[in-house]
């Protein structure tokens, strides 16, 4: 009986989000299962909505073992990640709206760290990777005059974070720190004209009601790895690391499914409203032509830190993209 | 005692020193969100990363006066029963509640010092995101508020073992 | 020993100390520390004090309460507060209370401009408390009405706190902000009318002063501009687009101290007292906030405000009564902890079971807003209770006395709010949806 005792394993798995958000809902159902399914040898309690830990220390948090498992984002953490911050370039990323889509984007990161010993050494501080879910990509929504291209930008006060801050400086905007759950208040009073945000985002936080137009330009995605304690890791019988992987795949597709369902709800309701705006052909080279500048950057980047293949991980993964968009 | 009267009347420089410090990085981040908001609404060009500078300062502004309000023993506690027990009584108490802060913000200038140093070894995502500045000096500046807390509360637990004695 | 036991004894513990008279962020820090060292071991214990300690001292969100405690403290030295309460006592002293009803209002001018309720608390404290005291009422009073009518700071908008639940339950902000409008000037009246009936049973609480001729009033209106100033300032950049709600304590210290310099009310050295004096407020309470913060992580691991919300969720009672027993749990809750961190455990548990029984999600936001407001002043445990005995010279005893009185004001005015849903909701829903 003692030693049965000492075997159970309990794991505590925080998330930034409210338990019933599409990219969590599966984490949460798989929660439940490993627990059912490994007869409580291992116990996954939920810590949603940032109970335990932010999104910002949860990389401290999983590494000390505070937390056991932390879904983070590949977004918020670009400068730890910087291969797998891949997803968060803007217009290299994958579509959002279908399960496959976003099945074929979580296999394309796992095969990249299979094919890409650089990209798995960002995990190596952790235990196995076995757990991805994709986040939807961001989109720039805006007030009064519609933005088409880069040139509009200039000039306008436009919410944004990380990486797509950057670009906008460089188009000649005033950037302003900006993220969902505040970006309504922003928009509304005027604070911003514009702001990036995840097109789930957009329906979630119901950034339409102080919004006129979406441009349908994919301004980047995101990545959320799920992250576990090395030394929790190692201590769960090979036989239940099984399971938990197993389930780890029905748990992503459940996220997956959920969130391409919350992705096209959005976009009808955007077309419904009258508020999106369809790149034609030259304005999408436009905004390409800037994109560019962006990949190269982080090519040069990752090269600079000494990873040779930089140039191939990045046409690898943008000629997934490409494929999905298909 | 002597000598132990005139460490701690040097700590009581340094604290207030600190706090000094602490409110004039207080006046800067006025400045700067003043800037930051007349940079971006009248000129378009917002102060690069204000936010995260702010959020930066508030380690110094916020705590680098720790030191200072133990000081002035402006740290709240509630004194409800403890009005009404003997002297002796009370001066237990205060010990007590002396040695406990002491234990607590010991721990936080020593956890602090060795994520600093961590942070500081990282070999990358150790910067901030916008402004790409080191985490670590300001990460090392909460660890010496923290430590001159716990250094004021020595102090006084000094004192008051003192008095103990003396009676 | 099991998570639950280790926070049942964490939690006793406690509530001891703390009455015994040690320091409240020391306890929080410690008993936090070994409640987190007993359930997740030492090692992460350690290291949660160091990731908490700077994750909460940097945060940009509370840098917004030290920089309205800075524009009170200009407030308070020139003579910006003061000449307010002047005209105030003109207008309305000779009516007993006057003085301390014109605060209620006052609180609920000033949360249109601050998001956080700690921060009214403290900032209102600074410059309403020393006022009160000038014209003689008595601190109880003027302690409890500050306490409570800070909370304001988060049901009038813009607020933290239905941030906070727009966050945890997916509402659309905005509506969330105009539901709190109509409620949130509700309890202003409601604060007016206790402290009528506290001063009709008790009229030594607040002596009226003579009586002043009209003539008289109307020439003091010209003491009004150096405030009124000060709020068209905030209120106008906030709803003009001109900067956010976390900004506007930066501008509006900035304000007042080029109010107070243009009038020659600051001096170099007083100038430089307020902000020494802002820092000492300020490191006693960030040292609140990282104990708070500390405190609620060990909460947390102990899994009780999870095991108690799907107590709740799986009783199968009918749904006024689920309501009051939520009810009554958030006011016990909130007595011992940082209502905030129940509230982040709690309201994804709860909020879907409420929405299912067909309870309108915009009026349980705002009754939880409102169980929020409780909890940061219902004693033992409550944070504006705390941060406020940091700036007023009562001791915190008095604190407790004081607000009681609101708190039961507070009680009769969510019952009002929930025999009446539309009072919350009928505002968001003449909102025009585009
Ligand atoms: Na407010
Ligand atoms: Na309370």
């Amino acid at each position: 009986d003692k030693a049965s005792a000492q075997k159970q394993i309990v794991i505590r798995y925080g998330t930034d989000l409210p338990p019933h958000m599409p990219p969590v809902v599966g984490q949460h159902w798989w929660a439940e299962e490993v627990t059912k399914r490994t007869e409580g040898r291992v116990t996954v309690q939920m810590y949603p909505a940032s109970s335990l830990s932010t999104q910002a220390a949860a990389l401290q948090n999983v590494l000390t073992g505070v937390c056991d498992m932390y879904m983070l984002s590949t977004g918020v953490h670009r400068k730890s990640f910087q291969i797998s911050a891949l997803t968060v370039l803007p217009g290299a990323g994958f579509p959002d709206d279908t399960l496959e889509a976003n099945t074929a984007h979580m296999n394309t990161f796992f095969e990249l760290l299979k094919r890409y010993p650089a990209a798995a050494a960002e995990y190596k501080d952790f235990g196995e990777l076995f757990f991805y879910v994709i986040y939807s990509q961001s989109y720039l929504v805006c007030k009064g005059k519609p933005i088409r291209v880069p040139a509009d930008v200039k000039g306008m006060k436009i919410g944004s974070s990380g990486i797509r801050m950057d670009l906008m400086a460089k188009l000649g905007a005033a950037p302003v720190m900006d993220l969902p759950p505040k970006a309504y208040e922003k928009l509304q009073t005027g604070v911003t004209q514009a702001t990036f945000a995840a097109i789930s985002a957009v329906y979630d936080f119901k950034l339409y009601e102080v919004s006129d137009y979406i441009l349908d330009i994919p301004f980047g995605g995101g990545g959320h790895p799920i992250v576990i304690n090395k030394g929790t890791w190692n201590k769960i019988s090979p036989q239940d690391q099984k399971i938990m992987k197993e389930l780890a795949m029905e748990g992503a597709r459940r996220s997956h499914q959920a969130l391409a369902d919350l992705n096209r709800r959005s976009w009808k309701e955007m077309t419904d409203r009258g508020m999106k705006i369809t790149a034609n052909k030259e304005e999408r080279r436009l905004w390409e032509d800037q994109f560019k500048g962006l990949w190269e950057e982080w090519i040069k980047e990752i090269e600079a830190s000494g990873v040779k293949e930089a140039r191939e991980i990045f046409n690898f993964w943008k000629d997934s993209a490409d494929r999905a968009w298909k | 005692m002597k000598l132990f009267t005139k460490v701690e009347r040097g700590l009581k420089s340094i604290s207030t020193g600190l706090a000094m410090i602490a409110a004039i990085v207080l006046a800067a981040m006025m400045l700067l969100t003043v800037a930051d908001v007349v940079g971006r609404y009248f000129f378009n060009h917002p102060i690069k990363g204000t936010w995260e500078l702010v959020g930066l300062l508030l380690v110094c502004a916020g705590t680098w006066g720790l030191g200072y309000c133990q000081m002035e023993k402006a740290h709240i506690s509630i004194t409800i029963l403890l009005e009404r027990f003997s002297k002796r009584v009370k001066l237990m108490i205060n010990i007590m509640a002396t040695f406990l802060g002491l234990v607590g913000f010991s721990l936080i200038s020593w956890q602090m010092f060795l994520l600093a140093k961590k942070y500081f070894l990282l070999p990358r995502g150790n910067v901030t995101d916008t402004l790409e500045l080191p985490y670590s000096p300001f990460m090392l500046s909460l660890s010496i508020s923290a430590g001159m807390m716990a250094l004021m509360l020595l102090a006084n637990l000094i004192r008051s073992l003192a008095e103990v004695r003396r009676k | 020993m099991n998570p639950v036991g280790a926070g049942l004894a964490g939690f006793a513990l406690m509530i001891l100390l703390i009455l015994l008279g040690v320091n409240v962020a020391f306890v929080l820090i410690l008993l936090g520390f070994v409640g987190m060292a007993i359930i997740m071991g030492v090692e992460p214990a350690l290291s949660s004090l160091a990731i908490i300690s700077f994750e909460r001292a940097s945060s940009y969100d509370f840098a917004v309460a030290p920089l309205f405690l800075l524009m009170s403290a200009f407030v308070s030295r020139s003579n910006i507060g003061k000449e307010a309460y002047e005209l105030a006592r003109k207008w309305v002293g000779q009516f007993r209370g006057g003085l301390a009803m014109a605060t209620s209002v006052a609180c609920g001018i000033f949360a249109a401009c601050c998001g956080s309720s700690l921060a009214e608390a403290l900032a209102m404290g600074k410059i309403a408390y020393p006022e009160m005291k000038r014209h003689n009422y008595d601190s109880k009073l003027s302690v409890g009405i500050i306490a409570a009518g800070g909370t304001l700071g988060i049901l009038i908008p813009p607020s933290m706190g239905f941030i906070l639940v727009g966050i945890l339950t997916q509402l659309s902000i905005g509506k969330l902000f105009i539901a709190g409008i109509i409620p949130g000037i509700l309890e202003v009246i409601f604060y007016m009318m206790t402290i009528y009936l506290l001063c009709k049973f008790n009229p030594q609480l607040a002596p009226p002063t003579p009586p002043i001729p009209l003539r008289q009033k109307l020439g003091s209106l010209k003491l009004s501009w150096p405030v009124l100033l000060l709020f068209v300032l905030v209120i106008g950049g906030i709803y003009g687009g001109v900067f956010t709600p976390t900004e506007a304590g930066g501008i509006g210290a900035f304000g007042a101290l080029i109010i107070s310099l243009s009038r020659r009310q600051l001096t170099g050295k007083t100038f430089y007292a307020c902000l020494l004096d802002t820092a000492k407020t300020s490191a006693m309470m960030i040292a609140l906030i990282l104990g708070a913060f500390i405190f609620n992580q060990f909460l947390a691991v102990t899994r009780i405000p999870f095991v108690a919300s799907e107590w709740i969720v799986g009783l199968g009672l009918n749904k006024y009564i689920i309501l009051t027993i939520i009810i009554i749990m958030y006011i016990i809750l909130g007595m011992i902890f940082d209502i905030y961190a129940i509230m982040i455990v709690t309201i994804p548990i709860i909020f879907p079971t409420m929405i299912a029984f067909g309870f309108s999600p915009i009026w349980y936001s705002v009754i939880m807003v409102r169980m929020i407001e409780i909890g940061l002043v219902t004693p033992p445990f409550g944070m504006n209770l705390f941060g406020l005995a940091g700036v007023v010279d009562v001791p915190i005893g008095t604190l407790y006395k004081g607000v009681i009185p609101f708190v039961i004001a507070d009680l009769c005015h969510v019952a009002l709010l929930i025999a009446i849903p539309s009072l919350s909701t009928f505002l968001p829903e003449m909102m025009i949806s585009k």
